[in-house]
C-alpha cells in the first residue's frame, strides 16, 4: 500500500516535487561565506596566535574543520576572487588586471549564480572586485541583478560608509537577510569582508578594547641577511621597500602597525559572530555550512618583504574553516591535506547537489571534511602573472610547483632564470634556497619539469 | 662592496628596473614584428571597444592598454585574398590585380614585407592561413595538397612556415623545433586548429630565442573564427548558453586566440623580446552576418558586414603596442589602414621607403611626434564597389546604380545618404576616387552591378529588403527569447504581466483577466540621485503613469517617491523624460504603465545619474 500511495502523492503533488518528501535526502543546505580581505593564515586564535582575539573564528574551527593548509592559486584579490568564484586557475578564467570582469558566460557558472538557478535566495555582500565599472560593463562588474540581495563595491571604496562603519551595515543586511528567509528555501549568503585591507580610512569606534595584546613577534625572516638572500627579482620588486612598508622602519612602528591589522581582523571576527547568532536565532544553524576564509594572505615583514603576489608561504597561506553541523562530531577537527581556493565553488555547489560546470578545476572538499583520512592532492600549480602598471616597481610574474613538502618557484621573466627550491619539512621559514645545492638536483629538475607540466594542465 | 653596491643602485634605480639586466642577452638593434592576422573578426569582437559584453578579450585588452587601439583602423578590402594580399605587400592590391578571392595567388614578383625585410637581416616565419596561392583553397577543393606550392610563403620571403588553416600544413619545421626534410612538408594535426596555429608560433619564438641577435618578423593568420565553426573547450563551455550556437563558438574561439596572444607575450617577455617587439593585431575583414553564413562575430553598430565597403565591412579591430616605443593607453582616432604594416616595417628596419608602398610609417603618429593625420584619403575597389573615406565623409560607388556620400562620424551615418545635400563634397571625393582608380589594374570603375552587392546595400544601407541578417544575436534572441526563468528580460521583471520581446520592443501583455495594472521592476540598480530617466515608448491606448524608486535606505517603496508623466498614445515611438529628485541611492525602479493601458512597449530604458553613473537598456538592439 505505502508504494502506491508515494507514487499518487507524486503524482498528484507533481508542482511540488521540489519540496523534500518524507524519505527523501535531506533538504538542501544553507551555505554561509565569510572571507577577510587579506588576511594571514596566522592572523586568529586557532592557529595558536595568542595576540589577536577570534573567539568566533576559533568556535567554527572547533565545531567545524580547520585546514591547516589552506592556500590560493594566486596572492592578489582580483584573481582570487575570480577563483573562488570559478573554482578555476587563473590561467583558465583569464582575469589578469584589476579591470577585466568575468564574461556574461562565466558569470553564469559561478557558484552563486548556479545556486540561485537552482532556487536559492543568494545574497552579496561587500567587495566583489572582479573587473571595474570604469573599464567594463557595470552589469559585469557590479552584477547586482545575479542576486537577491546586493550590497556589492568594486576595488576600493571606505570603511566609513555615511559616517558608520562598513561592516556594520554589512551585518544589519546579513541579519535582516536570514531573519527573512522563507520556510523551506535555501539561501546563500556571501560576506566578502573588507578586514583589514586599506584604506583604513576609519576603526569601528564599537569595538572593544584590548582585542590585541602586544607585543607581536616580529617574523623570524625580518632581517636584512634574509632580504639579501632573496633572488634579485624579488628585492627588485614592489614587495620589497616604500611606499607600504613605513611599519618595517623600528620595532614600535612595527608594533603599532601590526595592532591596526590585528584590531581589523578582530573585528572581522566579530561580524562572524554576528552571523552565527542570526543562524541561531533564526533556528537554521543546524541546516547552515559556514565557510570562512581570506582572498589571499600577505607578508607582513617576513624576509622584510610587504603585499602579496609572489608564492612564500605567508602571501599564499590563507585562513580555511568549514563548519557543516550535519557531520558527526568525530569529522570535526584539523585537516593536514593541501585544499585551494579553486576548492571552495565545486564544495558549494556539490553541498547544494549541483553538477559541477566542465570548466571547474577545483576539488569538492566533502570527502576530506568527512573523513580526516581521504587523499588530498599530491601538488598544485601556483601563478602569479598580473600586469604591474607602467609607474612604480615591477612585480616580477611568478610560477611554481607545491608539494606538501617541497616548493619551487620560478621567476618567469627573468634571465637567466631565476628559481627557489624551499624543502618546507626542514625550512618552514624558506630561508634556505636550495636550488645550487648538487643534492637536490635531482628534486629541482623534477619539479622543474612538473611546473611545466602543470602549467599545460591548468589551461 | 659589490654587493651593496648593486642593491645600492637597485635602489637608485628602481624605475629603470625594467630594463634588461646586464647579462641580458642583448637585443637587436632592430625591433621583431608580430603582425597578427585574424579570419573574419567583427569590429565587436574586441573586449575593449566596449560593444558587446558577451565578448571578452582580457589579453587583447590588455595589449591595447599597453600600447594603442585604433578606433578607425580599416583592412584594404571586405574579404580574405585581397585583404591578405593587401597587408602582406602594403599595396593596394588592385595595383596588381588582386581585387578578390577570385584574383589569386599574389604574384611572386610582388614584394612582401618578409622580401622587404630580408635585406635589414631578418628571418621571417608565416603561421596558419594563407589563401594566397594558386587557385586559392576553394577550386582545389579544400585539400591543401592538391595546391601548386609555387605560391606558398617560402616563394614568398619566408624563411620558416606552418601553412595551412584547419588539420593539414605545409611546414618547414614541426612543433618541436626540429627542420622537416624536404620542406614544405606536408603534417597533420587533429587539434582545435587555434591552438596549433598558437604552438606553432610559439615554437618559431623557441628558436629565435638560440638567436637574439637576430630580428624577426613573425606572421601569425589565426584561422578563426571563420567557418566552419568549432565548439573549443575549455571555452566553448563557459559562454552563455542563452545565445545561439554559432555566437557561443565565435566567442570560444576568439577567447581560444586570446589565450594564444596571452601565452605568445608570456614567451615574448620570457624571452627578454618584449621592449623590443612591435606586436600589430588586424582582422581581416568583417564577419559576414546573413543567413546562413553568419561565423557568430558581429560587427555592431557599424554597418554592413563582410563584401560591403561600409564599415561593417572594412573597419576591424585593429591593435598595436610596443612597450617602450608607443605610450600605452592611447586610442587612436585618425584612420589608419591595414597596408600602413608593411610601411612601418620597412622604416623600422632601417630599410629605405619604396614608393610603391601606400601606407605610411605609423611610428611617428603613435608617438605623437606627427600630430596630423596619416592620410588624407582611403581608397577601395572590390567587384562592384568602390569607395573613398576622406574622413569623416565616405563616397561609395555602387556598380553603375547607385552612389553614397556617408558622413561617418556616426556609426548610423552610414544609414543616411547625405549626396544631394552635398554635391560639392560628393564631386571632390569622386575625383580623388577616379584618380586613385586610374592607377589600378585593370583601371576605372568598379565592375557592373551583381544581385548579390545589391542585396547587401538594399538590406543593411536602404533597408528596403528585409533583413539579409536573421542569425544576429538580438534578433535571434529576441526570436527564441527564452527569458531568464522568471520571465526578465535583462533584469527587467513584469509584476501582474508578462514580457515579450517583439520587433525590437519590450511588450507588456496584462495577465488574462488580470484586475491589476501590470508594471515594470528592476530591482538591480546603483545610481546617485537624482536621475534621469529616457524612455522611448508608444501604446495605442496611453494615459497617466508614473516612475517610482526605492533607495538604499528605503526598505518599501515610499509614496513621495514617485513621479507622474504621460504615457503618450502614438503609433509612433515617443521620447519621454522623466526626472526623478532621487535622494541618496536609487537601488530599485518601478514603470507603472497607465491604467487600463492597451498596447504598451518600450523600446529603450535609459538612466542618468547626476553623478555620472548611467544604466542603458536597449531593446531594440540589431
Amino acid at each position: 500500500m505505502k508504494p502506491t500511495l508515494t507514487l499518487l502523492t507524486v503524482l498528484l503533488l507533481e508542482p511540488l516535487a521540489a519540496l523534500p518528501a518524507a524519505d527523501a535526502p535531506q533538504q538542501k543546505p544553507n551555505v554561509v561565506f565569510i572571507f577577510t580581505d587579506d588576511q594571514p593564515q596566522s592572523a586568529m586564535g586557532c592557529m595558536g596566535n595568542p595576540h589577536l582575539a577570534t573567539p568566533h573564528m576559533d568556535r567554527l574551527a572547533k565545531e567545524g574543520v580547520l585546514f591547516e593548509n589552506s592556500f590560493v592559486t594566486t596572492s592578489i584579490c582580483c584573481v582570487s576572487r575570480a577563483s573562488i568564484l570559478t573554482g578555476q586557475h587563473m590561467a583558465r578564467h583569464g582575469i589578469r588586471s584589476f579591470d577585466t570582469p568575468l564574461s556574461p558566460g562565466q558569470l553564469a557558472q559561478t557558484y552563486p549564480v548556479l545556486l540561485r538557478a537552482a532556487g536559492y535566495r543568494t545574497a552579496f555582500l561587500g567587495k566583489w572586485a572582479v573587473g571595474h565599472p570604469r573599464s567594463a560593463a557595470r552589469e559585469l562588474c557590479l552584477p547586482a541583478g545575479q542576486f537577491d540581495l546586493w550590497y556589492g563595491f568594486p576595488q576600493t571604496f571606505n570603511f566609513n560608509q555615511q559616517g558608520r562603519y562598513l561592516t556594520t551595515v554589512m551585518e544589519e543586511k546579513a541579519v535582516e537577510f536570514i531573519r527573512q528567509q522563507p520556510k523551506g528555501q535555501p539561501f546563500l549568503l556571501v560576506m566578502a569582508l573588507k578586514e583589514p585591507h586599506g584604506p583604513r580610512d576609519m576603526e569601528d569606534p564599537a569595538l572593544p578594547a584590548n582585542r590585541v595584546t602586544g607585543p607581536i613577534p616580529r617574523p623570524k625572516t625580518l632581517t636584512a641577511e634574509a632580504f639579501q638572500k632573496l633572488p634579485d627579482a624579488v628585492r627588485q620588486s614592489r614587495n620589497s621597500v616604500t611606499p607600504g612598508p613605513t611599519f618595517l622602519k623600528d620595532d614600535a612602528a612595527y608594533q603599532k602597525g601590526m595592532a591596526e591589522t590585528y584590531r581589523y581582523i578582530s573585528r572581522a571576527d566579530i561580524a562572524v559572530g554576528r552571523v552565527m547568532q542570526a543562524l541561531r536565532d533564526s533556528g537554521c544553524d543546524d541546516q547552515t555550512v559556514v565557510i570562512f576564509s581570506s582572498d589571499n594572505g600577505s607578508m607582513e615583514g617576513a624576509h622584510r618583504l610587504v603585499g602579496k603576489w609572489n608564492m612564500y608561504e605567508e602571501s599564499i597561506r590563507v585562513p580555511l574553516i568549514i563548519r557543516d553541523p550535519r557531520l558527526p562530531s568525530a569529522a570535526r577537527g584539523h585537516r593536514s591535506q593541501m585544499a585551494l581556493n579553486i576548492d571552495i565553488a565545486p564544495t558549494i555547489l556539490a553541498l547544494a547537489g549541483l553538477p559541477l560546470p566542465p570548466a571547474i578545476q577545483g576539488m569538492d572538499l566533502r570527502p576530506i571534511l568527512r573523513n580526516p583520512e581521504a587523499a588530498g592532492r599530491m601538488d598544485w600549480y601556483y601563478e602569479h602573472d598580473v600586469e604591474s602598471e607602467s609607474t612604480g616597481k615591477p612585480l616580477p610574474r611568478c610560477e611554481g610547483v607545491r608539494t606538501e613538502r617541497w616548493k619551487y618557484v620560478r621567476y618567469k621573466d627573468t634571465r637567466p632564470v631565476q628559481e627557489e627550491l624551499f624543502d618546507l619539512q626542514a625550512d618552514p621559514r624558506e630561508e634556505h634556497n636550495l636550488t645550487t645545492e648538487p643534492e637536490q638536483a635531482a628534486t629541482l629538475s623534477a619539479l622543474s619539469a612538473r611546473c611545466d607540466e602543470l602549467r599545460k594542465a591548468v589551461r | 662592496m659589490k654587493r651593496t653596491l648593486t642593491l645600492l643602485t637597485a635602489l637608485l634605480l628602481a624605475p629603470l628596473a625594467a630594463l634588461p639586466a646586464a647579462d641580458a642577452p642583448t637585443p637587436p638593434a632592430k625591433p621583431n614584428i608580430l603582425l597578427i592576422y585574424t579570419d573574419d573578426h567583427g569590429w565587436a569582437d574586441l573586449g575593449a571597444q566596449g560593444v558587446d559584453r558577451d565578448i571578452r578579450t582580457p589579453n587583447l585588452d590588455q595589449l591595447a592598454r599597453d600600447g594603442v587601439r585604433f578606433a578607425r583602423g580599416y583592412v584594404s578590402a571586405p574579404q580574405c585574398v585581397p585583404s591578405r594580399a593587401g597587408v602582406l605587400t602594403g599595396r593596394y592590391q588592385q595595383k596588381f590585380g588582386v581585387e578578390d578571392n577570385n584574383k589569386g595567388p599574389l604574384p611572386l614578383a610582388e614584394m612582401t614585407i618578409a622580401e622587404r625585410l630580408k635585406p635589414a637581416g631578418y628571418v621571417s616565419g608565416q603561421v596558419g592561413k594563407w589563401h594566397l596561392e594558386i587557385d586559392g583553397e576553394k577550386k582545389s577543393g579544400g585539400k591543401a595538397e592538391k595546391s601548386s606550392a609555387s605560391h606558398l610563403p617560402h616563394a614568398q620571403g619566408f624563411d620558416e612556415y606552418w601553412c595551412g588553416s584547419l588539420r593539414q600544413y605545409h611546414a618547414s619545421h614541426d612543433l618541436k623545433s626540429q627542420p622537416l626534410a624536404n620542406a614544405p612538408q606536408l603534417v597533420t594535426d587533429p587539434r582545435f586548429r587555434v591552438v596549433v596555429q598558437t604552438d606553432a608560433a610559439l615554437s618559431f619564438l623557441d628558436r629565435r630565442a638560440a638567436k637574439p641577435e637576430q630580428p624577426w618578423f613573425l606572421y601569425l593568420a589565426w584561422f578563426a573564427p571563420h567557418v566552419p565553426l568549432e565548439s573549443p573547450e575549455p571555452w566553448f563551455s563557459q559562454t552563455l548558453a542563452t545565445l545561439p550556437k554559432e555566437r557561443r563558438q565565435a566567442l570560444a574561439m576568439i577567447a581560444g586566440m586570446d589565450d594564444g596572444l596571452g601565452r605568445i607575450r608570456a614567451k615574448l617577455k620570457a624571452m627578454g623580446a618584449e621592449q623590443n617587439t612591435l606586436i600589430i593585431f588586424i582582422g581581416d575583414n568583417g564577419a559576414p552576418v546573413k543567413e546562413g553564413a553568419w561565423d557568430g562575430s558581429l560587427n555592431l553598430p557599424l554597418i554592413g558586414e563582410k563584401g560591403m565597403l561600409t564599415d561593417g565591412g572594412v573597419r576591424v579591430p585593429f591593435v598595436a603596442a610596443w612597450p617602450g616605443k608607443i605610450p600605452p593607453g592611447q586610442v587612436y582616432e585618425h584612420p589608419v589602414i591595414s597596408l600602413d604594416v608593411a610601411a612601418t616595417a620597412v622604416a623600422l628596419a632601417g630599410q629605405p621607403h619604396d614608393a610603391k608602398l601606400d601606407g605610411v610609417n605609423l611610428l611617428p603618429f603613435l608617438t605623437g611626434e606627427n600630430k596630423a593625420a596619416p592620410h588624407d584619403a582611403l581608397f577601395w575597389r572590390w567587384r562592384s564597389q568602390a569607395a573613398v573615406l576622406e574622413f569623416p565623409w565616405k563616397l561609395i560607388h555602387l556598380g553603375e546604380k547607385d552612389r553614397y556620400l556617408f558622413n561617418v562620424t556616426t556609426p548610423e551615418g552610414e544609414l543616411k545618404n547625405l549626396l544631394a545635400q552635398n554635391p560639392d563634397i560628393a564631386a571632390r571625393l569622386d575625383a580623388k576616387l577616379k584618380t586613385w582608380s586610374a592607377t589600378l589594374k585593370p583601371p576605372g570603375a568598379p565592375e557592373p552591378n551583381n544581385d548579390q552587392d545589391n542585396m547587401f546595400f538594399a538590406a543593411h544601407v536602404d533597408k528596403t529588403i528585409a533583413q539579409a541578417t536573421k542569425r544576429r544575436p538580438a534578433a535571434a534572441k529576441a526570436a527564441g527569447k527564452k527569458a531568464s526563468p522568471n520571465g526578465s528580460v535583462q533584469g527587467w521583471l513584469c509584476r501582474n504581466g508578462t514580457l515579450t520581446m517583439k520587433d525590437g520592443a519590450l511588450v507588456i501583455t496584462p495577465e488574462a483577466k488580470g484586475k491589476t495594472t501590470p508594471f515594470l521592476t528592476h530591482a538591480g540598480l546603483d545610481l546617485d540621485g537624482p536621475v534621469t530617466a529616457t524612455l522611448r515608448l508608444r501604446a495605442k491606448l496611453g494615459g497617466q503613469s508614473s516612475v517610482a524608486w526605492r533607495t538604499q535606505e528605503q526598505k518599501n517603496f515610499a509614496p513621495e517617491s514617485t513621479v507622474a508623466f504621460d504615457w503618450p498614445a502614438s503609433a509612433d515611438w515617443q521620447e519621454v523624460k522623466v526626472e526623478l529628485p532621487v535622494k541618496g541611492r536609487l537601488i530599485h525602479l518601478r514603470i507603472n504603465p497607465p491604467k487600463g493601458a492597451a498596447g504598451i512597449e518600450i523600446q529603450s530604458i535609459n538612466l542618468h545619474s547626476n553623478g555620472g553613473d548611467a544604466r542603458a537598456f536597449r531593446f531594440d538592439t540589431k
